[in-house]
């Protein structure tokens, strides 16, 4: 609680509302670290620069991110790594089909020394969770994952376990093995802020790879750079970036245009423009800017949109991904200026 | 597989004579130089389709008269033989499916070529561009096949490059394929040479008509049999456009009757031609259109007293010479000629203008017209002098006749024909009969009489199937007799009860049925009227298509483009701001670098980096962006900002082109 009111003693005089002057620009100190935390991850992860971004965005704009590529990209290094870089506990979860909803939030078990119920926190409880192959598990389970997800406590037998801060969960799938999953279904994607692909590394940064994982892997060489304290402050900051009204009817005009879409069944909801809107104002942020530009939202909106679109199935089997959708709604709807 | 191709088409060229196949050679060669291809599902296949048959089909297209008949013509085999060359330069152009060199089509393609090349039976042709032509196809079946395996041994002696063992074999195979080609080329040549005639007419005759055709359903030669001869199919077989005086249409006439049977039958006549002036084709007058349908005896159709006939232009006619001036043309179906029709009548009521194919029976023929034969019976003869008794009028003789058939048999479709001669079976046993008995008993009585008369088929249009167009259908077969009274001349008499007239006794077409032939009609229409394009409205035609696939594509690909949301606008920064946007954008277009309204500044002149050196411009636009969207109160940053914008504006423009040349 502590800690609480420090940030908001901080952030006090910081009016963040639109059409009115916020004057925290990002200080050194505060980029400093993040640049650390980017540095770090580089270290371990070669060549994909653009998706560190991507996440360390998503972690500032308190979302969550979906992991989508083949195995053994680096999903998994990423996320311990990242927790490692804000000295936060990891946990890791690897779905399975038999997997029950107690296994993910934890449960009481009966201590017979004591003779009490004793509660028995799951590894949602900690601060970077990896939740590898959540299509691999029973809907009921994935429920159980994104509610916690959504609502940053666990409530077990009427008690109320507040999750560590940040929460912060990297959740991974294999894009194209459908045998024996349980597709997450678009309304659950929803949750997630950001969808990320890493994608293979390319020659020279897989040839980086081998050697640099000659004697050992370079994640055991990590320190943590930042505290967990400090990533809720910066979470706190970037929540005083300016947005100006015309880059929010801007994000409003693109969501907009693709509820009108005849080859969608359903459009993206108000949670994707909030998504869009925390996370452009964590881009513009990192780009040390205190003000966000539509060129922010037009980096990002493909990796914040189109993982929350439901195509219709013509559409689907016809050939158009969802990117596509999100790029010509880019292309229709002109730009503030 | 290419030098195969050239093999048929240097085939081809040799008979066709055609410069088009340079073309296409050129075009086949193209394909080994050039490594673009069309795309296997693409459009504009089908477009250069129709530019080359469309090409093909005006250049060297003839109109077919009877497509048979066409299929031996020289000219069609050209036409084949380039419509399947054209093809295969096309398939040879377009994506090969995954894993062959040269799929099966193009190779079926170039035997077709060169079969059409071969039509001539030409002695070079058999005996050096067959074989050469079969052996160069068989080597490059090897394409299709996958390659031959690794010679393993080689490899694991660590051989460092792959020994083409695969080819020695194959070469074998080359030879064997060479030598079959050669033997079966000289076999081949020697008994399809020899046989050539049969080998044609057996194939001609496969391709017509098997069944030798009644004369339109009439029978070539009238008996009087149990059922009358005519189907009762509904075939159509004229369409008349235009009035018809008299609706009896008389296809041929008969004047000896022997044994049940009208003679002279079909086959046995003499035709000669006939030319424009005897049928007074320079007659001027209202035309009726006659179109004959079917039918390949050629007989043609019409009433009897008309004024002139008009052949299609170009085609001939023949007339008999023995018999009443009947036509027929050897032209094939459908065939189309005119009539004039003369109101001229008398008080009968009928029309007698001798036209055209009323000629007065010369001496020999009278006495044939007025020839009773023996084998009717004598009470025959006594019935007719009752029926006439009283009257001299030769007109009233006929009517006589005619009444007292109509008014004393009855008319059937089926008759059982007892024993003994048909006619006198008939008249004395008052049998029920149809029209055939009719006829044929109206011209004896008549002829017992002393009025010459002949039997004569044809058909009985009623059928009027819209505005001024009769239809005539096979059921519509009918019989009647012709009569020559002195100074009238010839005229049609019908005898057969009104109930036994096709118009009565035919049964009803079905509605499904005519719409079918509606179908076919406007089908038909349409063919013709293609048929008969000229080579400069076929050209237009086919640009016309052309301008609309290139409108329809360049309207699709307006359409990916997305057009842009126009209706709203944003909420306004401060005016002073909103001028400096404005100013900037002129800037822009002063430039030629006007930015399209669906991306910011920053990355249109990112595009254009190659174009224009905008560094300065960039600089402007990070403060502007900074002052609009980060404080846009502050007047200090926007005067600043007017400032940065004049000096932008007081710079010239230099292209990048023109800075590195002086730099």
């Amino acid at each position: 609680m502590k800690l609480q009111e420090t940030i908001e003693q901080e952030t006090a005089d910081l009016a963040t509302q639109n059409g009115s002057r916020a004057p925290a620009a990002p200080t050194d100190e505060y980029s400093a670290n993040l640049q650390k935390i980017e540095d770090n991850l580089a270290s371990v992860i070669r060549g994909k620069s653009e998706s560190i971004r991507l996440l360390l965005i998503a972690l500032l704009a308190g979302g969550h991110v979906l992991l989508e590529d083949a195995p053994g990209t680096g999903k998994t290094t990423l996320a311990k790594s990242l927790a490692r870089s804000i000295d936060g506990i990891f946990r890791r979860i690897q779905f399975t089909p038999d997997l029950l909803p107690a296994d993910i939030t934890g449960s009481s078990f009966y201590n017979p020394s004591q003779g009490v119920f004793e509660f028995r926190e799951g590894p949602v409880f900690a601060n970077v969770l990896l939740a590898d192959e959540i299509n691999r598990t029973s809907p009921r389970t994935q429920s159980a994952l994104l509610e916690v997800m959504s609502e940053n406590q666990v409530t077990i037998e009427g008690r109320r376990q507040n999750l560590p801060q940040p929460f912060f969960v990297v959740a991974t799938q294999n894009p194209t093995e459908y045998h024996g999953t349980y597709p997450l279904p678009e309304a659950q994607l929803d949750r997630f802020a950001v969808r990320i692909t890493l994608g293979y590394p390319d020659l020279d940064h897989e040839l980086e790879i081998l050697y640099s994982q000659n004697d050992r892997h370079p994640f055991e060489a990590l320190q943590p750079v930042v505290s967990c304290e400090e990533v809720l402050r910066l979470q706190e900051r970037i929540k005083a970036v300016r947005f100006d009204k015309a880059v929010a009817e801007y994000i409003v005009r693109l969501v907009a245009a693709t509820r009108d879409d005849a080859r969608l069944r359903v459009g993206i909801s108000p949670r994707g423009s909030l998504a869009l809107y925390r996370t452009a104002q964590a881009r513009a942020w990192m780009l040390g800017r205190d003000y966000v530009l539509p060129e922010d939202v037009r980096t990002l909106a493909v990796a914040v949109l189109a993982h929350r679109i439901v195509l219709d199935t013509k559409a689907k089997y016809g050939g158009v991904p969802a990117q596509q959708i999100v790029e010509e709604a880019l292309e229709k709807i002109p730009v503030p200026r | 597989m290419i030098a195969a191709t050239l093999v048929a088409f240097y085939a081809l060229y040799l008979t066709s004579g055609s410069w088009l196949l340079l073309l296409l050679a050129v075009g086949l060669l193209g394909t080994y130089f050039v490594p673009a291809r069309l795309a296997r599902a693409s459009s504009a296949a089908w477009i250069i389709r129709l530019l080359a048959y469309g090409s093909i089909a005006t250049l060297y297209g003839s109109k077919p008269g009877n497509a048979a008949d066409w299929l031996f013509e020289a000219r069609a085999f050209n036409v084949i033989g380039l419509l399947a060359a054209a093809e295969l330069v096309l398939q040879a152009w377009r994506e090969p499916p995954p894993g062959a060199r040269y799929h099966a089509v193009i190779i079926l393609l170039s035997g077709i070529v060169f079969l059409a090349g071969c039509n001539t039976f030409d002695d070079s042709f058999v005996r050096y561009l067959t074989p050469l032509y079969i052996a160069l196809t068989i080597l490059a079946l090897r394409a299709l096949q996958p390659r031959a395996a690794l010679d393993k041994s080689a490899m694991n002696k660590g051989a460092t490059h792959r020994v083409p063992t695969g080819y020695k074999i194959h070469l074998m195979r080359g030879w064997l394929a060479l030598s079959l080609a050669v033997t079966g080329g000289a076999v081949m040549h020697y008994s399809v040479w020899t046989y050539r005639g049969e080998l044609m007419s057996w194939g001609a005759q496969f391709f017509r008509e098997r069944r030798l055709p009644q004369s339109v359903g009439m029978a070539s030669q009238p008996s009087l049999g149990s059922t009358f001869e005519a189907q009762d199919s509904p075939t159509r077989v004229l369409r008349i456009e235009g009035a018809l005086s008299d609706d009896h249409l008389r296809g041929m006439t008969f004047d000896t009757y022997i044994n049940g049977r009208w003679e002279p039958s079909f086959e046995n006549r003499n035709w000669r031609d006939v030319s424009l002036a005897e049928l007074h084709s320079d007659m001027r007058g209202p035309r009726t259109r006659v179109t004959r349908l079917v039918g390949r005896g050629g007989l043609l159709f019409m009433p009897l007293n008309v004024a002139a006939v008009i052949p299609t232009e170009g085609s001939e006619m023949m007339r008999d010479t023995t018999q009443g001036r009947t036509l027929r043309t050897s032209d094939p179906p459908p065939y189309a000629y005119e009539i004039i029709l003369s109101n001229q009548g008398s008080e009968l009521g009928i029309p007698i203008h001798q036209g055209p194919l009323c000629a007065p029976p010369d001496a020999v023929q009278h006495a044939r017209y007025l020839d009773v034969p023996a084998e009717i019976d004598s009470r025959v003869r006594a019935l007719a002098q009752r029926i006439v008794r009283g009257l001299d009028d030769p007109t009233d003789r006929i009517e006589a006749v005619a009444e007292y058939l109509m008014a004393h048999h009855s008319y059937s479709r089926r008759t059982r024909h007892g024993p003994g001669e048909p006619v006198s079976t008939f008249l004395l046993k008052k049998k029920t009969a149809h029209c055939e008995y009719f006829a044929s008993a109206a011209v004896i009585l008549l002829r017992c009489v002393g009025v010459p008369a002949r039997y004569v088929t044809g058909y009985y249009a009623h059928e009027r199937a819209g505005k001024n167009i009769t239809v005539v259908r096979q059921h519509d077969a009918h019989a009647w007799a012709e009569c020559f009274v002195d100074g009238v001349g010839w005229i049609t008499v019908d005898a057969t009860p009104a109930d036994g007239r096709p118009d009565e006794a035919a049964p009803p077409v079905p509605f499904w049925l005519r719409a079918w032939e509606w179908l076919q009609d406007q089908v038909s229409a349409t063919r013709d009227r293609l048929a008969n394009l000229t080579r400069g409205q076929l050209a237009l035609l086919m640009l016309g298509v052309l301008a609309l696939w290139a409108l329809e594509r360049w309207r699709l690909s307006r359409r990916q483009k997305a057009p842009l949301q126009t209706g709203f606008t944003y909420s306004a920064p401060p005016a002073d701001l909103a001028t400096l946007a404005r100013r900037f954008e002129a800037w822009l277009q002063q430039r030629g670098l006007s930015c399209p309204d669906n991306c910011t500044w920053q990355e249109h002149l990112e595009e254009k980096l190659s174009v224009v050196d905008s560094t300065a411009a960039k600089v402007f636009l990070k403060e502007y962006y900074a002052v609009r969207f980060g404080r846009p109160e502050d007047q200090r940053a926007v005067t600043q900002l007017s400032a940065m914008l004049e000096s932008l504006e007081k710079q010239e423009f230099v292209p990048r082109e023109h800075m590195e040349k002086n730099q």
